[in-house]
């Protein structure tokens, strides 16, 4: 009888599971279709991409050598990696700083000086491209690597982030590294980023990604073949009068598996941090 | 209160960002041009709206950061895009300058996405005042060129004094490029309009490409009729988002969509006309109109659902993709409202040197001994590698424009598109060419839909002035 129940009760609610399933099949495929659609082009010639075949073709060689043959896809693959690399590490390192000052140091004008932060995150940046195109002009930064990389090592949204995440550092273990005599760079050192270590990570991950994908700003102050990165590369050769999608899709697959990697071997980290978790 | 305060302050700043958002359109926000560069549609407007300040073109010769221009004594600097066509042409014209002038001589070529990349830099450098990241050299489409040196007279340098034979290019292609009677730019490529065809589908049909070289729309709409009949294939296919057929049409009426700059689309019988005949064919299953560029070039073309081509020769490597048809093609001049062959160019683009180059005679001297001169060495090779066609007289006498193309069964298809080039009749160009081309692409697509073709037009010409400020 109340096996029978419980039964019951499993076969309810697997029935009232199904619309839910449903809906997450359809996201799934929404979301893994585009997926395979590239891994499948990279894979076909042009033609038959554009004429819409979706099976596994045997393309995939001629494809990379014309890729190969066409284009410096290691300079420009070399070149997105060590600009995105140095762009994470530095964003993570200054805005952690940032973070970590903002939650744990007590003064009267902070809240004033992060509104002001929170402000600058509103302003969309199209809006500040002319400015900050001057400024870069005046600073001599012009067609630099610095040029690029400066605007996006420090950015609102990460230095929020820190600070929020912040909140869950424990004030005590500061308290007590102070009465041990560690000094407050110590306390940041080896108290904090090993703590924060979560928060670290999806700060890693978003900055990398951006990094990795951006386009319209390096493209405006690093307008140089030797500083080409793999957005561009993309972008030349998806433009132009005749477009070969197959040589196209295999440059963009080298292109997305950094990110891919990055990601999977940090989901679980990005996951906390974004939560805010802390151990 | 604290807290109203900073709501305050958050709101403003959210509107001030849209505000500036509306504004900055000219910023190179929009990059989702589609394939070619005449498809580009999106207009990247020049900044005559807010985000311009007009005060900073008067630092403008301030710049001195680090010049992206005139490295060395014997290079230059050139920005291009599309690496399977403009690019091997600079590369060929490059070789062709280390030959026969100068073999110390190198040309670092910039490689852009697309056209609208130069436009946006251009914006860029004219609204900041900062001209020094701009190359020695841009290439730059044909349409937009009067609008950018109207906007941005800073940014270039004319040729004036280059030891250019101007007479050597057709008439049409050196209208855009000529500003007040000054010469800016140097042509590369010939935008001249081809009508090709399945010349095996025509013969099914019972026709010969001779009996469809300078016929009239009617006589084509019958033509195109049996084709479908017969084949199931249209005679005729455009993309139906940027639409170019009214244009080219027009345009081998010898009229314009404007005169003294303004819009006259209704008052324009021969518009009216086209705009009919646009309908008509797409009614009776003689054009199909593609939803948007890849749909045309992927789908109608690639695809091969069509029968006939009509556009700037730069859709010649696009149709020669399939290869399955080589051989079952040639090409021929365009179909007029009263019978006769028509004329016309789409597209295309020149050489322009900009107001940063630091060495402005050795780029003049460059062009002047290259593409400006009819190089057979730059233009050969361009044509080879690139499958860029001159609109040099002189470039198309040698022997490689003489050759058969074996893809159009064995026509000698170049030195025909050149020939047609100079019987391309001038008529007005405008700043608003493409989104004259948008307002009226959608009156056909709402004509095609049942709506009243004169209704259409009408509305298409209130929209296209409103956007001008024309009352």
């Amino acid at each position: 009888m109340t096996e029978n129940k419980v039964k019951k009760n499993k076969s309810a609610i697997q029935r009232r599971l199904i619309p839910t399933y449903i809906f997450l099949v359809i996201c799934s495929f929404l979301s893994v279709f585009p997926f395979y659609w590239m891994i499948s082009a990279a894979t076909n010639k042009s033609l038959d991409v554009a004429r819409g075949k979706l099976a596994i073709g045997d393309q995939a060689m001629v494809n990379l050598q014309n890729l190969l043959n066409g284009y410096d896809l290691w300079r420009d693959m070399g070149n997105s990696f060590k600009y995105a690399t140095t762009q994470t590490i530095l964003a993570i390192f200054i805005c952690s700083l940032a973070g970590f000052g903002f939650e744990l140091y007590h003064d009267r004008l902070k809240d004033r000086v992060f509104a002001i932060l929170l402000l600058a995150m509103m302003i969309p940046q199209v809006a500040t491209m002319i400015p900050l195109f001057k400024m870069m002009s005046a600073m001599g930064f012009l067609n630099t690597v610095v040029g690029f990389m400066l605007p996006a090592i420090s950015t609102p949204f990460l230095i929020m982030m820190f600070r929020q995440n912040s909140r869950s550092f424990p004030i005590d273990i500061m308290e007590a590294a102070r009465i041990d005599g560690v000094s407050e760079w110590g306390i940041y050192w080896r108290m904090y980023m090993p703590v924060m270590k979560a928060t670290y990570a999806a700060a890693a991950v978003i900055t990398f990604m951006n990094a990795w994908n951006s386009y319209l700003w390096p493209k405006v102050v690093l307008n140089k073949p030797e500083a080409q990165t793999m957005p561009m590369l993309i972008a030349n050769i998806a433009g132009g009068y005749t477009v070969d999608y197959g040589l196209l899709m295999m440059a963009v697959l080298f292109c997305s598996v950094p990110t891919m990697v990055i990601f999977f071997v940090l989901q679980k980290q990005f996951a906390e941090g974004i939560t805010g978790a802390v151990k | 209160m604290k807290k109203k305060i900073l709501s305050v302050l958050l709101t403003a700043a959210m509107v001030t960002g849209i505000l500036a958002g509306c504004g900055s359109s000219a910023a190179p926000a929009a990059d989702t041009g589609a394939a070619a560069d005449t498809g580009a549609a999106e207009e990247a407007a020049p900044a005559d709206d807010a985000a311009a300040d007009d005060s900073a073109a008067a630092d403008a010769s301030t710049g001195e950061a680090a010049a992206a221009a005139a490295e060395g004594e014997n290079s230059l600097t050139v920005w291009a895009w599309d690496a399977n066509f403009n690019i091997p042409a600079l590369k060929a014209a490059e070789a062709d300058y280390q030959k026969n002038v100068d073999p110390d001589f190198t040309l670092n070529i910039v490689e852009q996405s697309q056209s609208s990349d130069v436009e946006n830099a251009i914006t860029l450098a004219g609204s900041s005042g900062d001209y020094s990241a701009l190359p020695d050299i841009v290439l730059f489409q044909d349409h937009y060129i009067q609008r950018y040196v109207a906007d941005y007279p800073d940014a270039w340098n004319n040729l004036e004094g280059a030891d250019i034979d101007w007479s050597d290019f057709g008439a049409e292609k050196l209208s855009y490029s000529t500003i007040d009677g000054k010469h800016y730019g140097v042509p590369v490529d010939n935008g001249t309009a081809i009508m090709a065809y399945r010349v095996d589908l025509l013969e099914e049909a019972g026709y010969t490409l001779d009996d469809m070289t300078g016929i009239s729309w009617d006589k084509f709409i019958e033509v195109g009729k049996a084709v479908y009949d017969k084949t199931g294939k249209y005679l005729l296919c455009m993309d139906g988002d940027g639409n170019d057929l009214i244009y080219m049409m027009l345009q081998a009426e010898g009229q314009s969509q404007f005169q003294d700059g303004v819009p006259v689309f209704v008052d324009n019988p021969t518009l009216v006309e086209v705009v009919k005949l646009i309908v008509q064919m797409a009614q009776e299953n003689v054009l199909y109109l593609a939803n948007d560029w890849s749909d045309y070039t992927d789908q109608a073309i690639q695809g091969d659902m069509v029968a006939g081509v009509m556009n700037g020769n730069w859709i010649i490597p696009t149709i020669e993709q399939v290869g399955d048809n080589s051989g079952k093609w040639e090409i021929t001049s365009l179909p007029t409202i009263n019978g006769g062959e028509g004329y016309a160019a789409n597209g295309g683009s020149s050489l322009y040197i900009t107001g940063n180059s630091k060495n402005v005679e050795l780029a003049q001297k460059f062009l002047a001994s290259t593409f400006g001169a009819g190089s057979t060495d730059t233009y050969d090779d361009a044509l080879k590698n690139g499958g860029v066609i001159t609109c040099s007289t002189k470039a198309s006498k040698s022997d490689v424009y003489q050759e058969g193309v074996e893809y159009f069964n064995n026509q000698a298809i170049y030195s025909k598109i050149v020939e047609m080039g100079t019987h391309v009749p001038v008529v007005e160009q405008s700043d608003y060419h493409y989104p004259a081309r948008q307002v009226l692409a959608t009156a056909i697509q709402n004509a095609i839909a049942g709506a009243d073709v004169e209704t259409e037009i009408e509305q298409a010409e209130t929209d296209l002035k409103f956007e001008m400020g024309i009352q």
